[in-house]
């Protein structure tokens, strides 16, 4: 190698390994942290932070300006690339800047990099900050140009504590629950940015289960004793519910086996008129579909309880329902005696064992049925008693918003005012209705609706201070008020002059000669055209001065008077509404508890 | 101690040597000083001195640091303000308030045409939080740091302090000045437009949140009502009657 190539070798690992002064992004991040008295990266400057506490909010957001603008994105990004590679800020601009010695001292790379190695290394590191910082200052570029200007309306809370748009989101959600997506910008989910701590109480599915299954099980029961000759248990119980057979779109009682089995217990028994062994075939044996028991010369009902004996009928054959309607026996339930005979004067026996697993929970009741003098028929009762509460009502707000609760009042008030009263009773006055005035009245108030009425978000002036307004009326308004020459000024020229008007003169014309008169007439006698010249320009620039800042402030005024135009209405229409709700529920409470308001409404019989 | 007990020795009506008497009357108005004498708040201190940009023993990154704090200075008190102002006097509507909050946030033309400075001046609870006053105290510091690092730019150490292997050379130097002249230009625009725009939206917003509040009372007193009509039959039988006319 010759010496000259070994001075230039020399020379370039000199021009490398050289300590390298203080850059520009190591002097930022020093700043930065002298500014704020504390590591950055161990600083929380978020938005949220600015605006979370009422007594510190909006505060600092000069420095988190300064931190959005001028802290990023060069120092963002190599401090993201020194944290990558493990170098310390001021190593990695050393890098950036030409040098490799940060690599080649540094304790991660010295003991395994060549020099060679090295070079390469940071050609790699430099392409790479060279791809990241174009994009971040595109970024900056875009966010330069709109964040500040839509930083409080743009849909994103995480860059400002508090936005419109997601404020606007929140109360859509209060007032109908299903949001419009926003195509602002993407917002958070109205559940996670305001939990509602006072939404109504979802009602489950399981809780708005109807109940009738337990009515449709007793008239089963019922109809069973008809079983000529033969005592059935059956059960009134709840564990039954009803099913509908695919095939033959019967109603079937299926009954739990516990059940099943103190029937069997009971056929078992002697004395009880059936053959051991000969039992009811299970769930088969409460199919029910069975004739009413009018009929009291039939030898045998259809019906579920059947001794087991096929010959009898067809225990558990379904039958058609549209075979026998009248025999429905949901549709025509048998008379029953309900008082219980005394055990004493029945012949039947009274075993609580009878009923098996429920003997702890059932009472036990032994009927005696009587179609006519000569055919009687027995049945003994298993009930199992018991509670299920819900409260009951005709809606459940499974939503919790104000529009799915009005929808459903509406509904039933229609329902129930839909209701003819008429035929009843008439008021004895021709065309009057005959239904209750007070009701109706109710109704028409409670015929509620809700009109959405879209406005647009106040904007910063520059998008037009007179928005939303009629803009020939506010021009006609701003230009009497605030033109450098005032309209009453020029309309009074037009008047004594109209050869002024002829001229077209313009608003810089006209001042300027208003202007100069004032200065002839008022300024001193040996005033040379320099003066005249500075008193008019003087003039002519404050009446300009005035001008500009009268729009400023009528802007302010405008923007003021158009947000308390948008609130206004609806918070004091909001406060008439809860007021009139209140009213209403005083009103209801009265009515149920017959006090002031149409006592004899109480009395009357209901459905 | 027995020249100490001599016959001059002046004593209190109860006995009490009148060097006790001082001692006590300097202890408790040490106390006082202590205790009820008020902290002196931001506004009582003594107002920001620029010339502190001057100063030869700071280094560049002290006076650049020192202005960026007394700028979120500014704009904190200014904040601080408009926020208070703004909550308490939400119903806009009301012509007294909407002139109180107006008079704050505007400025009048026959100021601005007489000359702003004394009216936007910096005050303790009710100087004007118009846009215009704030850049107007603002723009006041940020001209004299720049013209302060515009005069120093060849004398000005630009070590951070941090960093042990500072070597600037002139163009650096330069370079840095210029920078931060410029950054801080962009941080003070941004931040007044933030400023803008805090005062256009957080009026909205405070209604906004009112509004959010009245409409879960409406709901819940919705829901109140409509559980009470619950207890009534879903129809009547015969309920025409004309005692509730």
């Amino acid at each position: 190698m010759s010496v000259k190539r070994r001075i230039l070798g020399f020379a370039l690992l000199l021009l490398f390994i050289l300590p390298q002064s203080v850059g520009a992004v190591s002097y930022s991040y020093n700043l930065f942290s002298k500014m704020i008295g504390k590591d950055p990266d161990q600083y929380d400057l978020s938005w949220q932070k600015i605006f979370s506490k009422e007594e510190n909010f909006g505060q600092d957001l000069y420095l988190k300006m300064y931190q959005s603008k001028v802290y990023a994105p060069d120092v963002a990004v190599t401090h993201e690339m020194a944290q990558a590679y493990g170098l310390s800020l001021h190593d990695m601009e050393n890098v950036l800047n030409g040098s490799v010695t940060p690599l080649l001292q540094s304790k991660k790379y010295s003991k395994t990099f060549s020099q060679d190695q090295a070079f390469t290394m940071a050609y790699n590191i430099q392409k790479t900050f060279s791809e990241k910082l174009a994009i971040a200052n595109l970024k900056s570029e875009f966010d330069s140009q709109t964040v500040p200007t839509e930083i409080f309306a743009n849909g994103d809370l995480s860059d400002s504590g508090f936005d419109l748009l997601s404020d606007l989101d929140i109360i859509e959600y209060y007032l109908f629950v299903d949001k419009t997506p926003n195509a602002v910008n993407k917002t958070l989910p109205p559940g996670k940015t305001k939990p509602s701590k006072n939404s109504p109480p979802k009602i489950s599915q399981s809780q708005q289960t109807s109940f009738p299954e337990n009515g449709h099980s007793r008239l089963l029961a019922a109809n069973s004793i008809f079983d000529s000759g033969f005592n059935v248990i059956a059960s009134a119980s709840s564990p039954a519910s009803l099913t509908v057979n695919p095939f033959t779109q019967q109603t079937q009682c299926v009954v739990p086996n516990a059940v099943d089995t103190a029937i069997t217990n009971y056929h078992n028994q002697p004395g009880n008129g059936e053959k051991p062994g000969n039992k009811p075939s299970g769930t088969n044996s409460l199919s029910s579909s069975g004739s009413s028991g009018s009929d009291s010369n039939s030898s045998g009902m259809n019906g579920t309880f059947s001794n087991g004996d096929a010959s009898d009928g067809a225990p558990g054959q379904d039958v058609p329902a549209d075979s026998a309607p009248d025999n429905d026996p949901f549709i025509n339930p048998p008379e029953l005696e309900t008082t219980p005979v005394s055990p004493a004067t029945s012949d039947f026996p009274m075993d609580p064992s009878l009923c098996g697993d429920f003997s702890d929970s059932t009472v036990v009741y032994h009927k005696e049925f009587s179609t006519n003098a000569n055919n009687k028929a027995f049945a003994s009762f298993c009930f199992l008693i018991s509670e299920k509460m819900r409260n009951y009502s005709s809606f459940y707000p499974q939503k919790p918003c104000i529009n799915c609760t009005i929808s459903a009042m509406n509904q039933a008030f229609k329902e129930t005012v839909s209701h003819s009263l008429i035929p009843s009773k008439l008021t004895g006055n021709i065309f009057e209705s005959a239904k209750c005035k007070d009701g109706v009245n109710l109704s028409n108030l409670l015929d509620l609706n809700i009109f959405i009425v879209p406005m647009p978000i106040l904007t910063p002036p520059k998008y037009g201070a007179y928005e939303g307004r009629d803009i020939t009326r506010e021009f006609d308004l701003f230009a009497k008020k605030y033109l450098p020459l005032s309209q009453a000024q020029k309309d009074q020229k037009k008047s004594d002059d109209p050869a002024a008007e002829i001229l077209h003169e313009t608003e810089d014309e006209l001042l300027e000669k208003q202007a100069t008169s004032q200065c002839l007439s008022y300024g001193s006698t040996d005033m040379t055209q320099v003066d005249l010249l500075n008193c008019v320009n003087e003039i002519v620039a404050s009446e300009k001065g005035k001008t500009a800042s009268s729009v400023s402030e009528q802007s302010d005024q405008v923007e003021l008077q158009v947000s308390s135009e948008l609130y206004q209405p609806v918070a004091q229409e909001l406060e008439q509404m809860r007021t009139f709700f209140q009213i209403f529920k005083n009103t209801f409470s009265e009515i149920q508890t017959g006090k002031n308001y149409c006592p004899a409404l109480n009395s009357k019989p209901v459905k | 101690m027995s020249h100490s007990s001599g016959k001059n020795r002046l004593r209190s009506p109860s006995g009490i040597s009148s060097r006790w008497v001082f001692l006590g009357l300097f202890v408790g108005l040490i106390l006082n000083v202590i205790f009820f004498v008020p902290f002196s708040s931001a506004e009582d201190e003594k107002p920001f001195d620029p010339a502190v940009f001057n100063h030869t023993d700071k280094k560049l990154i002290d006076v650049s640091a020192i202005y960026h704090q007394q700028m979120n200075h500014i704009f904190n008190d200014s904040i601080k303000q408009l926020v208070q102002l703004l909550s308490t006097n939400k119903d806009l509507s009301n012509p007294d308030l909407q002139k109180k909050v107006l008079g704050r946030i505007s400025v009048p033309a026959e100021v601005v045409a007489k000359g702003a400075q004394a009216f936007c001046a910096a005050k303790k609870n009710d100087m004007n939080l118009s846009t215009f006053c704030l850049a107007l105290r603002a723009d006041e510091l940020y001209d004299d740091y720049a013209t302060a690092l515009s005069l120093r730019r060849d004398t000005l150490d630009i070590s951070t302090g941090i960093q042990t292997d500072v070597v600037a050379d002139n163009s650096l130097k330069q370079s840095l000045v210029a920078r931060e002249i410029l950054d801080a230009k962009k941080a003070f625009d941004a931040s007044l437009t933030a400023y803008q725009e805090l005062q256009s939206a957080f009026p909205l917003h405070m209604q906004f949140e009112d509004m959010k509040v009245s409409l879960i009372q409406y709901r819940d007193r919705l829901v109140d009502m409509r559980k009470q009509i619950d207890s009534f039959p879903h129809k009547f039988i015969n309920a025409s009657t004309t005692e509730c006319q």
